[in-house]
């Protein structure tokens, strides 16, 4: 679960407004409007594809910053991405209590040995240097 | 109408940029799929508003904002009408 609709429960669908590209043709007075396609991919669809997942990237990322408080309802609404089954701007990450608190200094004891291993692996590419002056 | 770029002079193909509200799922995996595609925007609008917002019609060839001209003819009509003005005259 990435996001969830805090009105219906929903988890899954959820809508955006993004931005894409369409190429238009023009032939004589006729004028048609089609995806915008290169030679090698289709412009349109690749900037679909890209923007949704840069907005779901955002929003996922930056939670807090994608959440504007409304004072008439006193809550939170998602100002990029609604519900799809309610239509319901009220989404945000679901509350995850982090499984484990360990605090760094704990974290670097438990795994001092591990690092002194790999240090030991390590090649000194520094003592291998070219000497560029010499006195 | 007619669609010209003045940088190039190419009248065949160019970019509008277009607002959509695309609906998704979230799969398993926690991919992404499409499920639908709505277009937000008007292109008769859109084309007609060329030239007065930043959100313009561009070239495809060379990426410069394109000139939309509504009705091609209404500068022969102009002259048209002089030149029977004068004739009244």
């Amino acid at each position: 679960m990435k996001l969830l609709c805090l009105v219906c429960g929903n988890y899954t669908y959820f809508e955006t407004d993004i931005t894409t590209v369409k190429e238009i043709t023009a032939a004589g007075s006729l004028i048609s409007i089609d995806n915008a396609m290169f030679p090698d991919f289709d412009y349109t669809e690749d900037t679909v594809r890209d923007n949704l997942k840069d907005i779901v990237d955002y929003v996922l990322k930056q939670d807090d910053s994608s959440l504007v408080f409304d004072p008439e309802t006193e809550s939170y609404y998602n100002r990029h991405i609604s519900c799809a089954r309610c239509g319901s701007p009220k989404v945000s990450k679901p509350f995850r209590p982090k499984k484990r608190i360990v605090s760094l200094d704990q974290e670097l004891e438990e795994n001092y040995k591990e690092f002194e291993a790999l240090r030991k692996e390590r090649t000194d590419h520094e003592n291998h240097l070219p000497q560029l002056w010499q006195p | 109408m007619k669609i010209i770029c003045p940088s190039c002079g190419n009248h065949k193909s160019f970019l509008i940029p277009l607002w959509v509200r695309c609906t998704f799922k979230f799969n398993e995996d926690g991919t992404l799929s499409i499920l639908h595609v709505r277009q937000l925007e008007s292109l008769e609008d859109k084309i007609v508003d060329q030239g007065k917002t930043s959100f313009a019609i561009t070239c495809k060839e060379c990426g410069a904002d394109a000139q939309v001209t509504l009705n091609e003819y209404e500068n022969l009509d102009t002259e048209k009408q002089q030149l029977v003005a004068l004739e009244g005259l």
